[in-house]
């Protein structure tokens, strides 16, 4: 009797971990989101209106941005002070590609953030802005879908899990 | 060996080969590289090329590796951190510098706007300029324009690629931090074509002295202004006097006490006699030496002091510089 009693707390407990678990990926999701769409306006303005070095920039935004954002821009920073490649875009996605399990985005926002990297390789300020505008697009309706489906997700994640942990102790019981 | 600043331009393939070329900096002048043309080194006395296959350098021009236009694009890449926007108007002017002072030209097809050279549409040629000061070299100069605590107002005078310039960076450094005889004077360098400081980033990489001001990149009239309000200098320093709008405002620095130290364009001081008369009027008396450089063939420089009427007041023979 008592191993069932603590059975049933130990999988209560557990519950209460999964569910906060997938509630914090859910929170990460977001956040990473978020940080996406400020990665993209804050190199807008430095690009546009300061018009700084592509090095400088990203030093810029490293102390403005989140992990793994923060990350990403020092070692793209780092990898351009090394002149070792001429391809922007390149270097972009090699670094994403290493740093992928970092990010808890969904494929079309990863996929986003590995085109973002065509806004490096714009020579001029007019072209940056006009593709800045289209990725800004993309994003902002990624974004309304994440927010719009948001409440959703989080209902179905306690419910799933609650109902999970119910029929664990059912079948203990 | 070529220093790592200037090897990094190069193309990622290119660098190794490079290497172990083993090219002596101190002797080179310039790179020059164009598309579809032979690699070129010009030293003071040849000019050598990159083996299109082995790791040396070459005298014979058919052995020469020619530049592919893929290769000048990677380097115009490196050459603006590869943030072309980021140096629009430097371009426009038609150089970058870099640091420790060295200097690539560029040239190419240009976007040509209501307001002159909009943009760069392609660059196809590179000349990377090998910066070299020359530390000592205006000694004697300083001592034959020296005034009491001062110096006198001066005009260097010479003809293109003869080191007026040098001459002039060694000259400020010299006035600004003074030696026994006489103590340093704040000096307000206006540096239009930052070729005197060479500012990368704002900061002169040449030797201008301790009690130097160097304002890169502003035109001389809008340069001595800003000098004059804020910086109040001693001693005003320009490159490359030439039109009226230049001597107006050198007429500007007189009025404000400061003295002048200056380069001219001229094959002799009759030449600049006439010019300072034409822009400066009675104003061209406060102008009480000028400086001539005469380079032999062999390299050596002789120095000729006038004053402000003309009159020879002594010769300096100088070495190579």
């Amino acid at each position: 009797m008592m191993i069932k009693i603590f059975g049933v707390i130990f999988i209560v407990l557990a519950t209460a971990g999964i569910m906060l678990a997938k509630e914090e990926d859910l929170q990460n999701h977001r956040r990473q989101l978020e940080q996406m769409a400020l990665f993209l306006s804050l190199l807008q303005n430095e690009i546009c209106n300061l018009r700084h070095p592509l090095p400088k920039v990203l030093s810029h935004l490293a102390t403005q941005l989140e992990e793994p954002y923060q990350s990403l821009c020092t070692q793209m920073q780092q990898e351009l002070e090394k002149q070792n490649q001429a391809d922007v875009g390149r270097i972009w996605r090699q670094l994403l590609t290493r740093t992928k399990g970092q990010f808890v985005l969904s494929l079309e926002e990863y996929v986003l953030l590995l085109e973002l990297g065509g806004l490096f390789v714009c020579n001029q300020v007019e072209l940056f802005d006009e593709c800045y505008m289209g990725y800004r697009e993309r994003l902002q309706l990624l974004m309304r879908q994440f927010y719009e489906g948001y409440p959703r997700r989080r209902k179905i994640n306690r419910y799933t899990t609650v109902i999970g942990g119910i029929f664990v102790i059912l079948i203990l019981l | 060996m070529l220093e790592d600043a200037i090897m990094k331009l190069f193309p990622v393939a290119l660098r190794d080969r490079l290497q172990n070329c083993a090219i002596n900096q101190n002797m080179l002048e310039e790179i020059r590289v164009r598309a579809g043309q032979p690699l070129m080194f010009i030293f003071h006395d040849c000019e050598l090329f990159l083996h299109k296959n082995q790791d040396r350098i070459v005298k014979d021009e058919q052995m020469a590796y020619c530049m592919k236009k893929e290769e000048l694009e990677e380097m115009v890449s490196f050459l603006c951190n590869y943030s072309l926007y980021a140096y629009e108007h430097q371009l426009r002017m038609g150089y970058l510098t870099l640091v420790h002072g060295h200097r690539v030209g560029v040239c190419g097809e240009v976007m040509q706007g209501e307001n002159g050279i909009e943009r760069f549409l392609h660059i196809s040629y590179l000349n990377i300029r090998i910066a070299r000061e020359c530390i000592g070299c205006a000694k004697h100069l300083v001592r034959a324009i020296r005034c009491k605590n001062t110096i006198y107002n001066t005009l260097i005078v010479s003809p293109p690629g003869v080191g007026k310039t040098t001459y002039l960076r060694d000259a400020i450094r010299i006035i600004s931090d003074g030696d026994e005889t006489y103590r340093g004077l704040k000096v307000g360098v206006v540096d239009e074509r930052m070729e005197i400081g060479a500012a990368f980033m704002g900061i002169s990489q040449n030797h201008l002295g301790k009690r130097t001001d160097l304002l890169s990149n502003a035109s001389k009239c809008e340069g001595i202004q800003l000098l004059l309000r804020t910086m109040s200098p001693q001693v005003m320093a320009l490159d490359e006097l030439g039109g009226a709008k230049d001597f107006a405002a050198v007429q500007n620095a007189f009025y404000s006490g400061c003295k002048l130290i200056g380069t001219v364009h001229g094959y002799d001081i009759s030449d600049v006699q006439g010019k300072l008369r034409l822009y400066m009027e009675s104003d061209c008396e406060q102008i009480h030496r000028l400086i001539h450089i005469e380079k032999a063939e062999d390299g050596t420089r002789k120095l000729y002091v006038y004053d402000g009427g003309g009159s020879l007041i002594e010769t300096i023979k100088e070495g190579q510089i």
